[in-house]
């Protein structure tokens, strides 16, 4: 069994980390975003293992352990999860993770296990823990076990799924995450540059951003409609004073659809005279939206210059006067580090996940401008132009 | 690459994969297929509320430390109507009428489970 450091024989840096976080996270968020089947609900297609299963039989558990953990993290804030499901999804993910992954990465080393049962072992894993976290954690008691059935043969399609598009794919995850071919689906602006060409940090900003999550904090504590709307047009006021326009509100569009799908489509009550949407449809919508766009309005702002102003601390208590994307954790065979701090394996991931967070505020930017590209193609009937805008950006 | 990546398929995963496969069939095999006649409302394992499910259609009102739930009972079995949650899973769970299954709302800890005849059978709803 490998124990958490040893075997780690592939170098990593924080931005390769960052990227592998980003494509987790965004896998996530999308598959958080996507509408359940009826029956069961809690069958969702497990996308981020794209990135998962290759990056733990790469680098080993301790390092998906983060990737995992931060992931969640920026699912929270930007993928509309609610927070049991975080719960969920955290302490089942961890502890499934823990158990199964060392035994895959082991057995895959050494040919005695396929990427496609690692896959399999993994999803059932986590969807079983789910159930017992749910039990334990939630609803205290076990009523909810008759779903083993159809969860396990969805575990067995949705692993084998996963894990055959990640083998696939790993030739080209691999070399992005640590930087043999930059151009190879590389993701822009997620590194260094980004950080110091994004924003310069003005000297009251950083009061202003305390404010500003001093009221994001308030938005989850008080209940009810008045303070939403006060709290939500406070902390559109403060970005309009920073940003002077309503630029940002295009790219929350797919956050809008989604909490309008499950709130103002689909929710019983008082019809509004003429419509087929309810009060209580309207009124739980806008509660969620405001706190939804707060958040992504407001993180535009923030999030790039607390980061760059982490990553800065980071950097000088190590010694290191480069920002995180330059940090390189090698282990070689005999698990000798070459750097000496100590919690590298730490350092490095929390790097990553401070390059990675400004990214995404205008997560689906380019999914926009993309979009509006192919519309111009389609308009203009130029076929073979139309996957361009694509290819260029991702 | 090197093959210290591993392979796509190994004899060992066919081995999973039947292994999937024989417990997700023998352990449908053991899940009841019959009609419950009580459906119990449990707020973190705590009974909120017991109906009956053979009266005629009917919606219940339950209010739980995370909001106000609306559940339907009529011929086809009990179902959430509305739920104070995010992503209303409990919603889209649909209606569920067998003895042993359940519908579950994580944020709100709450469960519906329908359990099969008693010696309660001739009261229509108990709630506390």
């Amino acid at each position: 069994m490998q124990s958490p450091n040893s075997s780690f024989s592939h170098s990593l840096t924080a931005s390769g980390f960052a990227r592998a976080l980003v494509w987790a996270a965004v896998l996530q968020i999308v598959d958080s975003l996507l509408l359940r089947i009826p029956l069961f609900p809690w069958m969702r297609l497990g996308l981020s293992h794209l990135v998962l299963l290759p990056f733990l039989l790469r680098y080993g558990t301790s390092a998906t352990l983060y990737l995992f953990g931060f992931r969640n993290i920026l699912s929270l804030i930007f993928g509309a999860l609610p927070a049991s499901s975080w719960l969920i999804s955290t302490v089942s993910g961890l502890s499934s993770l823990s158990l199964l992954g060392p035994i895959c990465f082991f057995l895959v080393k050494r040919n005695i296990l396929g990427w496609l049962g690692a896959g399999m072992l993994l999803s059932s894993g986590f969807n079983l823990a789910q159930l017992y976290t749910v039990e334990k954690l939630l609803i205290g008691h076990s009523g909810f076990y008759y779903q083993i059935p159809p969860l396990l043969a969805w575990s067995l399609l949705s692993g084998m799924f996963t894990s055959f598009l990640a083998y696939r794919g790993r030739t080209q995850l691999f070399s992005a995450w640590e930087n043999q071919s930059p151009n190879s689906l590389a993701l822009r602006d997620t590194t260094q540059s980004h950080l110091t060409n994004t924003l310069d940090v003005s000297p009251g900003l950083y009061g202003r951003i305390k404010v500003l999550l001093a009221v994001l904090l308030l938005f989850f504590l008080l209940p009810g409609l008045a303070w939403q709307l006060s709290l939500g047009a406070a902390c559109l006021a403060f970005c309009l004073s920073v940003r002077q326009n309503l630029r940002l509100l295009r790219y929350t569009w797919p956050w809008l659809i989604f909490l309008a799908l499950l709130h103002l489509f689909d929710t019983p009550g008082r019809s509004i005279q003429g419509t087929w949407i309810t009060w209580e449809g309207l009124q739980s919508f806008i509660v969620h939206a405001s706190r939804t766009l707060a958040i992504v309005w407001s993180s535009q702002i923030w999030l790039a210059p607390l980061a760059k102003h982490l990553i800065a601390r980071l950097s000088r208590k190590s010694g290191n006067d480069e920002l995180g994307s330059s940090r390189v954790l090698h282990h070689n065979r005999q698990g000798n580090s070459e750097r000496t701090a100590r919690f590298p394996l730490f350092e490095l991931a929390f790097s990553g996940f401070l390059l990675a967070s400004p990214k995404f505020p205008t997560l689906f930017s380019e999914a926009l401008l993309a979009g509006k590209e192919i519309s111009a193609h389609l308009f203009h009937r130029r076929w073979t132009q139309l996957l361009e805008p694509l290819q260029s950006r991702f | 690459m090197s093959t210290q990546e591993g392979k796509l398929f190994r004899p060992l995963d066919l081995l999973i994969a039947i292994t999937l496969i024989g417990v997700t069939l023998a352990s449908s095999v053991h899940i009841p297929k019959v009609i419950g006649h009580w459906a119990e409302v449990r707020e973190k394992g705590r009974l909120l509320a017991k109906y009956r499910l053979d009266t005629p259609s009917q919606f219940y009102s339950i209010e739980t430390k995370t909001g106000l739930f609306k559940l339907a009972i009529d011929e086809k079995g009990i179902r959430v109507v509305e739920a104070p949650c995010l992503h209303k899973i409990c919603v889209r769970t649909g209606t569920i009428k067998l003895a042993g299954r359940s519908i579950t709302c994580a944020p709100a800890q709450l469960s519906i489970r329908i359990t099969g005849k008693n010696e309660t059978d001739n009261i229509d709803a108990i709630t506390q």
